[in-house]
C-alpha cells in the first residue's frame, strides 16, 4: 500500500515552517484514495491536527502539505481544525491578570516579619573558599546600602551601626537573625570545614595507626587483641556498661565498644587458629583499610568542594 | 547593568535581601499569572503567589542552577496550587455531603448552567475563563502553562516532572474538553460573523 505520508527530503528544503498554511490548492493533491477510504484518511488527519497547531516536529513539511491539501476539500476535518484554532485564539484573548499595587512590597514585608521564613543554609560549593571570607564577613559587617534602602521603604529597622553594635541591640534582634546571623555562621562553618576536615581525617588516621601500632608491639596491646579474651572481654564490657548510663551519647558510644569487641572476637579467634602472625596481619590490614577510607573519604570531599 | 538571577540568588544567600526583592520583582507578574488562571480569583492569587515567594526564600540554598529561577519558581507555585485546589475539592465534597445530609438542594454549579446561559450572563471571556477553571487541575496546569504563559511544552514537562509526550497528551485532551463547553461561544462567533 502506498504511503502517504512519506518523507519526501528534497522537497522538504526551502520550507521549514509549516505552521502557516500553503495555499490550499483547488484540487486533490496526492490523495488519490478510493471514497470508500474518506474515513480512515480523516481520521489520519485528524490525529495529526494537534501536531499541526503545536508545530511540534511530529509532522513533516511533506506530511504537513499533504494535511492542508486534504483539509481544502473536506468540511468535517476543516470545521475540526478550524475549531480548535478558534479555541486557542479564545485563550488568547484573555487580557492578562491584573495584579495588585505594590505587590513585591507585602511579600518583602512577610519575609522580614518576626514570624518570616529562615532561609536554609547553602550547602558547600565551589567557588567559596577561604580567600572569599573576609570579603564577605566584611560585607555583613556593614550593611548593603541597598538593603537598607529597602529596608526603610518597608519601614524596617535599618542597620545604622557596625555588626558588634548591633548584636547587643536587642530591639534588632530579629534584623540581625534575617540579614546577618545566617551569613556569619555560613562564612564561619565553611571557612572551617574548609580547612579543618581535611586535617581532621589526616590526624585520626593518624591516631587509629599509632593505637594498632602499639597494640601490635607491646604485649600488653597483643594480649588485649588476642591472647587473653576473658580480660578483654571484661574491659569492655565494663566501659560500655559506665558509658551507656549517659544518655544518647553514652548509647553510641556503647555500641561503638560493642563493635570494637566484635573485632576483637575476630582477631583473638584468628590469633588461637592461625598464629600470631595472622592476627598481626589480620590486625595490619582493618588499620590499613581505615587509613585508606579516611584517605579517600577526605579526597573525595575535597573535589566535591572544588566543583571536580 | 541588569544582574542575572544568579548573582542575585548568590547575594541573598549572602544575606542581601534587597537582591531577594530584585527577584520578586522580576517574576511576580508570570507566578501570580500562573496562580490566578489555576485558582480562578485574585485573592487566593495573592496568597498562594505571598507562600511561593516565602517558601523559595526559605529554601534558596537547595536552589541549584540546572534550571532557571522561573522555572523553579513555577515548581514551587504548581505545587502549591494543585495542592489548594485539592483541598478545594476536599472541601466542596465535605460540604455536598453535609447539604445532602440535610435534605437541601445543592447549589448549582456554573457547569450545571448551559453554556449558552453563562455565555448571555458574563462575557466571553469569564466564560472562557470558567471553562478553564473547570478542567481537572492536571489538564488545567498544562493548558495554563501553554497558552497563557506561553511556555513550550519542555519547559512544562521540566516544571511538572513529566514526559514530554505526558505533557502532549494532557494539552489535546485539556483542548478537546474546552472545545466541548465553548462550542456555544464558538457558534455565536461564527453567526455574528
Amino acid at each position: 500500500m502506498e504511503n502517504r505520508f512519506d518523507h519526501n527530503q528534497q522537497e522538504e528544503q526551502g520550507w521549514g515552517n509549516y505552521a502557516t498554511p500553503p495555499g490550499l490548492p483547488g484540487r486533490r493533491v496526492g490523495f488519490t484514495a478510493p471514497s470508500s477510504s474518506e474515513m480512515g484518511l480523516c481520521l489520519q488527519v485528524r490525529e495529526m491536527l494537534p501536531h499541526l497547531l503545536e508545530n511540534d516536529g511530529v509532522i513533516r513539511p511533506e506530511m504537513a502539505r499533504q494535511v492542508y491539501a486534504h483539509l481544502s476539500v473536506c468540511p468535517g476535518c476543516t470545521a475540526e481544525f478550524d475549531e480548535m484554532q478558534r479555541v486557542i485564539q479564545l485563550m488568547d484573548k484573555l487580557p492578562p491578570a491584573e495584579m495588585p499595587r505594590d505587590f513585591s512590597l507585602l511579600i518583602m514585608q512577610r519575609i522580614l516579619s518576626p514570624d518570616g521564613p529562615i532561609p536554609q543554609r547553602p550547602p558547600l560549593r565551589a567557588g567559596i573558599n577561604l580567600s572569599d571570607a573576609p570579603a564577605e564577613i566584611s560585607a555583613v559587617r556593614t550593611e548593603n546600602p541597598e538593603t537598607r534602602a529597602t529596608r526603610a521603604a518597608l519601614g524596617q529597622p535599618v542597620f545604622t551601626e557596625a555588626l558588634s553594635r548591633v548584636k547587643v541591640n536587642s530591639s534588632l534582634s530579629t534584623v540581625h537573625r534575617v540579614g546577618t546571623q545566617n551569613v556569619t555562621q555560613n562564612v564561619v562553618i565553611q571557612a572551617s570545614r574548609t580547612t579543618l576536615s581535611t586535617l581532621q581525617r589526616l590526624t585520626a588516621a593518624s591516631v587509629l595507626t599509632a593505637v594498632m601500632a602499639f597494640m601490635l608491639t607491646t604485649a600488653w596491646g597483643r594480649n588485649a587483641l588476642g591472647s587473653d579474651l576473658d580480660a578483654v572481654h571484661g574491659w569492655m564490657q565494663q566501659i560500655g556498661d559506665a558509658l551507656s548510663k549517659v544518655p544518647l551519647f553514652g548509647r553510641m558510644t556503647a555500641y561503638l565498644f560493642a563493635a570494637m569487641n566484635q573485632m576483637s572476637d575476630s582477631v583473638s579467634e584468628t590469633y588461637r587458629t592461625l598464629g600470631a602472625n595472622a592476627a598481626k596481619g589480620l590486625t595490619l590490614d582493618i588499620a590499613l583499610c581505615a587509613c585508606a577510607c579516611f584517605f579517600l573519604a577526605a579526597r573525595r570531599q575535597r573535589g566535591q568542594r572544588l566543583g571536580i | 547593568m541588569e544582574q542575572n538571577d544568579a548573582d542575585l540568588v548568590r547575594q541573598t544567600l549572602c544575606g542581601n535581601i534587597s537582591a531577594f526583592n530584585g527577584l520578586v520583582l522580576r517574576y511576580q507578574r508570570q507566578v501570580y499569572s500562573l496562580a490566578y488562571r489555576m485558582l480562578g480569583n485574585a485573592e487566593d492569587a495573592g496568597d498562594l503567589v505571598q507562600e511561593t515567594f516565602l517558601r523559595a526564600y526559605g529554601a534558596l540554598a537547595s536552589f541549584r542552577q540546572d534550571a532557571s529561577f522561573l522555572t523553579w519558581l513555577y515548581k514551587i507555585a504548581s505545587n502549591l496550587c494543585i495542592d489548594q485546589l485539592r483541598s478545594r475539592k476536599a472541601r466542596s465534597a465535605l460540604s455536598l455531603d453535609v447539604e445532602l445530609e440535610e435534605g437541601r438542594e445543592p447549589a448549582a454549579d456554573s457547569r450545571s448552567c448551559g453554556p449558552e446561559e453563562l455565555a448571555i450572563r458574563d462575557s466571553v471571556k469569564d466564560v472562557v475563563q470558567r471553562a478553564i477553571s473547570n478542567l481537572p487541575e492536571k489538564y488545567r496546569i498544562v493548558v495554563v502553562m501553554r497558552h497563557l504563559q506561553d511556555m513550550s511544552v519542555e519547559e512544562i514537562a521540566k516544571v511538572l516532572d513529566m514526559p514530554t509526550g505526558t505533557v502532549k497528551t494532557h494539552l489535546f485532551r485539556a483542548r478537546e474538553m474546552l472545545r466541548g463547553r465553548l462550542r456555544s461561544v464558538l457558534e455565536m462567533e461564527t453567526d455574528g460573523k
